[in-house]
């Protein structure tokens, strides 16, 4: 009997990576079960030469399979990070990540912010700010909402707590930031 | 005077041109080649994409920044427009619809009381963000949007030159004719009589 399977996929941030994963499996005439961000449900395992073949597809696309279970539990927590500073507008970012993160995943928080640190080679709490830092970027470029109003929505204290994460992180303050209008200061989310 | 000409005749054929549009909701390189691919296959040919911003080759006419916005949707992003484009987009449809919608009145109505009635703002701070993005004055750009309805009517109705001047809210023919003349380099009998002969001319 034929049992469902999960593949696990790096680099996956937003809707148009879902597309972009979903039309590789179609071109190897694989018909996932779902597409989500990070996770591919099969209705069957897939073999070893085909598993290959996905790998190299992926690649040219900037994704890549991952296996291990270490690689797969990091890439989860990356991925809940960036779902709800980018994806979820009504997830209230004054959170405590420790619980979230430790919540959603079922683990240990010193042991993943221990790992994330070991493997990524910054700290889980420095991912998280240059995540919201990249968010902020996103809305300085937009130029629809205040300074103000953007660390309202980013759940920081200030904007005096803003600005100076963000200079520590980008060199620039918000406001010197938005005037360079150098839209390749911007960074893709997986390359975080 | 030359430039200024040149400009005006930029704006009076391609109104609202952009060689570049800035899309809201690219975070990464798959976004980046879902757009490139999306424009190319409808088209458009496309120099550079960044995250947020897109260089096409060639300006691109109003009609096609509204097909490309429908295109967007179902993709999850959006057009974005700045604070200042889209004033300068809603003074430009006010004139418009200053003109269409006053026909034969539009001598009585200054074009300073109406916009800063209709936005809410003091008319010298209106004039001065347009003229420092559009290289126009809004006079000169709402003289232009008329010159633009003359055209029109020279082409599609019979009527005479003072009907016409009356009806765009120039005192005179020979006002109509004046300016008409400094935008377009011809006069309206002129252009009457090109149009008329070739009609397909553009």
């Amino acid at each position: 009997m034929k049992t469902q399977t999960s593949v696990f996929i790096k680099n996956m941030v937003c809707r148009r990576c879902i597309l972009a994963v979903e039309a590789v499996f179609e071109s190897m005439s694989i018909t996932p079960m779902s597409v989500s961000l990070g996770e591919v449900k099969l209705p069957a395992p897939i073999s070893e030469a085909e598993l290959l073949e996905l790998n190299d597809e992926l690649k040219k696309k900037g994704f890549e399979l991952i296996g291990d279970e270490k690689s797969v539990l990091l890439e989860k927590a990356k991925t809940l990070i960036i779902e709800v500073i980018h994806h979820k507008d009504e997830f209230d970012l004054r959170t405590n990540w420790s619980d979230f993160l430790s919540e959603r995943l079922g683990i240990d928080y010193a042991y993943l912010s221990h790992l994330f640190s070991t493997v990524v080679g910054i700290t889980l709490e420095q991912y998280i700010i240059r995540q919201k830092v990249e968010k902020v970027k996103e809305h300085l470029f937009y130029d629809e909402l205040s300074v103000k109003e953007i660390a309202y929505k980013l759940g920081y204290s200030s904007v005096a707590h803003l600005s100076s994460q963000f200079k520590k992180v980008t060199g620039l303050t918000p406001t010197a930031f938005k005037a360079t209008h150098d839209i390749q200061k911007r960074n893709p989310l997986d390359q975080i | 005077m030359c430039r200024q000409r040149d400009i005006c005749l930029k704006l009076f054929f391609n109104i609202m041109d952009q060689e570049c549009i800035y899309i809201k909701g690219m975070v990464c390189n798959r976004c980046i080649t879902t757009i490139r691919d999306l424009l190319e296959t409808w088209g458009f040919r496309v120099n550079k994409v960044s995250l947020g911003q897109v260089e096409l080759e060639k300006p691109l006419p109003a009609e096609g920044l509204v097909t490309i916005k429908e295109l967007l949707k179902p993709l999850g992003f959006e057009l974005l427009e700045d604070r200042t484009t889209s004033l300068l987009r809603q003074l430009k449809e006010a004139i418009k619809s200053l003109i269409e919608q006053n026909s034969g009145a539009l001598s009585s109505i200054k074009l300073s009381e109406f916009l800063s009635l209709r936005f809410h703002k003091n008319y010298d701070s209106l004039a001065e963000v347009f003229s420092r993005y559009e290289g126009i004055t809004l006079e000169r750009y709402y003289i232009v949007s008329r010159v633009d309805k003359v055209r029109e009517l020279l082409v599609y109705s019979e009527e005479t030159l003072e009907e016409i001047a009356f009806q765009t809210g120039f005192s005179s023919p020979q006002h109509l004719s004046n300016q008409f003349k400094s935008v377009t380099g011809i006069s309206p009998s002129q252009f009457r009589l090109n149009r008329r002969r070739i009609p397909e001319n553009l």
